[in-house]
């Protein structure tokens, strides 16, 4: 009876769930599409550090479209008809043509009918053509013979490979072309999903957070059941509502993560060439662009189309370089408080330490925080056009600086008379010596002989100077050559040389003078009168220049002396060029330090290369694992370097506010310096560098110092004695009696309080390792493993004590989020712990592997009710409940819809 | 002999302001055109630029990466006016043609669409353009033939006011008060 019973209860129970048992899904709107997107990978911040290094598999496309739109509307003016009308539908066509563009490229790398262009041209590997260009082609110059290179193989393209590719370069199969082998499955190969972003939400939750938890997971399926809230579709233009910018998010599906780790860096290096050089020359274009294509090719594009690794992993290897860094800079530019606090960063200060500084001033930066704002705007657009805007903004201002220096320097160099400088500048000194009473004009004269001295001095002196070997590199450099080409007559090198001669004339009238009566103990220094650039360096930028006054002032006593020929008509000040032989000497030297100060930060701002832009915004440790400041494995093998050094040497100045160097020597062994890192190969630089100029430019930076760079300033003078250089380090003072020195080590303090009574000078010696940083930074390609960033080293060990630096990955697949949302209603924490490790929580093998193969299969919709019962199991798909029947034993083989 | 040249470009500029007009337009193709009628008495420039006698329709080239925020666009739609000028120096009409028909040129206008510089409601740089020209010979969008050869701009080459070719010129005039 008992048996019967049971038997009856079994049978019962199944005959029920057969009837009417569909288990629906329902919990969201109901929506079409498949989630095609790549697995969310999290990371906390060592795994990220690490993670730089890997290629990524997915990008954000950027598009600015502002220059575009305008140029747009002006062309449809000229043209006729109703431009605004036109321009919308052009700004459409410009973003299709992009994201065709980018497709088209994508899919012939995929197919192996474009070859992969090393992004290490040094790899041994590398085909000899291509590597004979990369080593002649500048990074600061555009080079057409790539340009050509790149034109013979996209014509090349459609020929018999195995034939033609030989004929170009000696490209190998295995290495350079994209194989099946490099992918997971084969059939999606060519595959790339392309979304158009409206906001930036928990789809990107990777970028919001490290660990995901049941929270996140709740909300990522929240904002997955409205999909179509954050995301459209590429060319669905009636979702674009700006016209001014326009995101997208491009993922590569289905790669080989051991394949890709060797090829992706190659992958995105070459879609970025091809991409730029397609868009100007490939006959492909007219087809998206149409009669529009001229206008299209005549488009900056590298100013206009960023591609933004989506997460940690990158599009180009970390290096440390100046190129690098100052492009991860472009970080900075998307917070959105950027305006209010613009003033105060580096690129916008007159003498800029340079885009090592970032590195410095915060070596353990948070990471995927929402670190660019992207959770503080409504829309990814208006993220976008923030980001843009302040780009733009500061560009402008650097061009403006730019444009101003070149054409100072232009006109002074072709009219002001040397031996009429020399002669002028005697003149003021000894109209200044004679007047023994301190009238209005002659303490004004000799402030601007004092400014006049202590400006060329920091700037020139031979062997000692600090900034002359920064501005010797301006002179190496060839970007201001390259922007202002056919803007002005000389190149740069005349300039400099032009600076470097009244240099020589200032220093020998400067030191020709007994300073010390000169400027004698009653004289009170007006260090307002200063450029910003020297008080910012001299007296760490706690003042503001008030140089204006003193011209105001000039203009009362004297006529200028260079003006435009409109200045007899206007007066204004704008039309003077310079006022008097003292102001004209010095606005040469701060127009050569303005050019110094634009090319610090070249590469956040200009393209050479004609190669898309693919700055690492979503990853700070990029630069900082590369440069050694972050070392993700810190904790097994971190070293202290250890200091001991002693004033060994002391030169005097001749002048009293500027710096001298003395030689400080490390304890030998303790350190190796850069000079050996040169000799020993160590600092790999830019090819067009010869080692010997890096040598002499090292030396020049460092004067006779063995690597470190040691400052000693001079007090003599009571009213004068504060804040003479105050660099962040490990300082030494010494001070002195008139007759001998007493040294006074003060370890790691900034300011010294030397007893006046009993000392008439001090010295202080500090290591300025920003200095070697800002300067190294510049040797382009590499440097070596070694980076001296001492202090940034000792701040780590502090910052490393929390659990952040053990490496930790999590990946999650967005579908398998929204189909647990789905079943479930909310994810719980049993579930949660499943989707962090790649993993499905349908609780149940056969509804995960139907999953797995509707995805697989590419059936779009999404699961609306299911009924399982082992080899007659059956599936309703959204839109249309189409019901598709399967086995759960062999899903794959069985899975058919239901007539 | 420097005075019969004056006169004679002094005859040049009578007959040519009348004799001849230049236009340039965007063609219903999508192309930039620079279009030169001419009459009669000066027939031999439009077969200089084109060999017609009466009308030349030449192509402008669209200049590579011209549109955009690059610092020499930038300088010029800055300086146009000041550090770029016209001289006095009166183009022949031969030395025009020949530029004309090695098509290694671009037109610049305060208008064109390569100027972003500029709001599109104000346009501060149309006053900058027209005074390369005299008040009484300026129209109302100054062209400006800008030298771009093998897809890189050069210098200004000349301007054009009112039927007469100037040439363009880097000023690097002060005034020194020694």
């Amino acid at each position: 009876m008992g048996k019967i019973f049971i038997f009856f209860f079994f049978f019962s129970s199944f005959a029920f769930s057969f009837d009417d048992d569909w288990t629906k899904w329902e919990k969201g709107e109901i929506h079409s599409k498949r989630i095609h997107l790549n697995p969310l990978r999290f990371t906390n911040r060592a795994q990220c550090a690490l993670d730089s290094n890997k290629p990524s598999e997915s990008i954000f496309l950027m598009i600015n479209n502002v220059s575009v739109a305008k140029g747009l509307y002006r062309f449809f003016k000229m043209k006729g008809g109703d431009a605004e009308d036109l321009t919308k539908k052009g700004i459409f066509t410009f973003r299709s043509t992009i994201i065709n563009l980018f497709s088209l490229i994508h899919r012939e790398i995929m197919k192996g009918r474009l070859p992969l262009l090393p992004s290490d041209s040094t790899d041994k590997k590398t085909p000899f053509v291509y590597k004979n260009l990369m080593e002649n082609c500048r990074s600061d110059t555009r080079c057409l013979s790539l340009d050509d290179y790149i034109k013979s193989i996209w014509q090349n393209r459609l020929k018999d490979k195995k034939l033609a590719w030989t004929d170009i370069d000696n490209f190998s199969f295995k290495n350079h072309f994209v194989l099946e082998s490099d992918f997971e499955n084969f059939d999606q190969k060519s595959e790339m999903y392309c979304h158009y972003l409206k906001k930036f939400s928990p789809l990107e939750a990777h970028l919001f957070g490290a660990k995901p938890g049941q929270d996140v997971f709740n909300k990522m399926g929240e904002a997955l059941t409205h999909v179509d809230k954050h995301l459209a579709n590429c060319f669905d233009f009636n979702e674009q509502k700006n016209l001014k910018v326009a995101a997208f998010q491009i993922d590569i599906p289905q790669l080989n993560s051991k394949k890709w780790k060797k090829k992706g860096f190659d992958y995105w290096h070459s879609i970025q060439l091809y991409f730029s050089w397609a868009i100007r020359y490939a006959p492909e274009v007219s087809l998206y662009a149409k009669e529009l294509t001229k206008l299209f090719r005549s488009i900056l594009i590298e100013d206009v189309v960023l591609f933004i690794p989506n997460g940690c992993k990158t599009l180009t290897s970390p290096k440390c370089d100046g190129d690098y860094l100052a492009l991860s800079h472009l970080r900075n530019f998307t917070r959105k408080e950027f305006k209010k606090n613009a003033l105060n960063l580096d690129i916008l200060s007159p003498l800029p330490e340079g885009p090592s500084k970032d590195l410095l001033d915060d070596e353990t930066p948070k990471v995927n925080t929402d670190i660019n704002d992207l959770g503080e705007f409504q829309s990814a657009e208006k993220w976008l056009e923030n980001f843009q805007d302040n780009i733009a903004q500061v560009k402008q201002v650097h061009k403006t600086k730019i444009l101003k220096a070149l054409t100072k320097l232009n006109l002074l160099y072709k009219n002001l008379d040397l031996n009429f400088l020399k002669s002028e500048i005697k003149e003021a000194f000894n109209f200044s010596k004679s007047k023994n009473t301190l009238t209005e004009y002659n303490l004004f004269l000799k402030n601007q002989l004092y400014y006049l001295c202590g400006e060329f001095t920091l700037s020139g002196h031979n062997d000692f100077s600090f900034i002359k070997g920064l501005l010797k590199i301006l002179e190496d450099s060839g970007f201001i050559n390259e922007i202002s080409k056919n803007f002005v007559d000389e190149n740069i090198q005349t300039y400099f040389s032009f600076y470097e001669k009244i240099s020589e004339i200032i220093g020998h009238q400067c030191n020709s003078i007994d300073q010390h009566a000169f400027w004698d103990d009653e004289f009170l220094l007006k260090k307002e009168g200063f450029f910003q650039w020297y008080l910012d360096k001299v007296y760490d930028g706690r003042m503001l220049s008030k140089i204006s006054l003193d011209l105001d002032f000039y203009l009362k006593y004297r006529k200028p002396l260079i003006v435009y020929p409109q200045y007899n008509v206007s007066g204004n000040k704008s039309d003077i060029i310079c006022a008097s032989a003292i102001f004209c000497s010095r606005d040469i030297l701060k127009s050569i330090v303005d050019l110094y100060a634009a090319t610090e930060y070249t590469n956040t701002f200009w393209s050479f290369e004609n190669k898309v832009k693919s700055p690492a915004l979503f990853n700070p440790y990029a630069e900082r694992t590369a440069c050694r400041v972050y070392d993700p494995w810190f904790k097994t093998k971190a070293t202290l370097f250890s200091f001991f050094h002693d004033v060994a040497k002391a030169s005097v100045s001749a002048v009293a506010p500027a710096a001298i160097f003395a030689s400080a020597t490390l304890k030998e062994g303790r350190v190796v310096s850069f000079k050996q890192l040169v000799n020993e190969g160590k600092i790999v630089y830019d090819v067009n560098y010869k080692k010997e100029k890096i040598q002499a430019g090292l030396f020049a930076d460092f004067g006779p110092l063995l690597g470190v760079p040691c400052m000693i300033s001079l007090a003599k003078f009571p009213l004068i004695r504060p804040s003479f250089f105050h660099f962040k380090g490990i300082q030494v003072g010494a001070c002195s009696t008139k007759n001998s020195y007493d040294l006074n080590v003060q370890s790691a303090s900034r300011d010294q309080n030397n007893d006046s009574n009993t000392k008439s000078a001090c010295l202080s010696c500090s290591i300025n390792f920003e200095s070697v940083a800002t300067t190294a930074s510049y040797f382009t390609p590499y440097l070596g493993s070694v980076f001296f960033f001492i202090r940034g080293i000792v701040r780590l060990y502090r910052g490393l004590k929390d659990p952040l630096n053990i490496p930790r990955s999590w990946e999650t697949r967005h579908q398998d989020v929204l189909d647990a949302y789905r079943k479930y209603g909310e994810i719980s924490k049993s579930c949660s712990r499943k989707l962090r490790k790649l993993k499905s929580c349908l609780k149940n093998s056969c509804e995960e592997d139907l999953a797995k193969v509707l995805h697989l299969k590419k059936i779009e919709g999404q699961i609306s009710s299911i009924l399982i019962d082992g080899d007659e199991s059956f599936v309703k798909m959204t839109p249309l409940d189409k019901v598709y029947s399967f086995s759960c034993s062999e899903i794959e083989k069985t899975l058919k819809p239901l007539e | 002999m420097i005075s019969l040249k004056i006169f004679l470009l002094f005859f040049a500029q009578i007959f040519s302001t009348f004799a001849w007009d230049l236009d340039f337009e965007i063609s219903e193709n999508y192309l930039q055109e620079l279009k030169i009628s001419c009459s009669d008495r000066d027939s031999e420039f439009c077969y200089q630029s084109c060999d017609d006698e009466f009308f030349c329709s030449i192509e402008v080239p669209f200049c590579q990466n011209c549109l955009g925020n690059s610092f020499l666009m930038t300088a010029i739609f800055s300086e146009i006016g000041r550090f770029y000028k016209s001289s006095e120096e009166l183009l022949e009409l031969s030395d025009v043609a020949s530029l004309l028909r090695e098509k290694k040129f671009i037109i610049l206008t305060s208008h064109i669409f390569y100027n972003i510089f500029d709001s599109t409601d104000f346009n501060s740089t149309t006053e900058k353009f027209q005074s390369l020209c005299r008040e009484d010979e300026f129209r109302e969008y100054t062209l400006v033939f800008w030298e771009y050869d093998s897809l890189e701009l050069g210098d200004g080459l000349f301007v054009f006011c009112k039927g007469q070719f100037f040439k363009i010129e880097k000023s690097y005039d002060v005034i020194l008060n020694l």
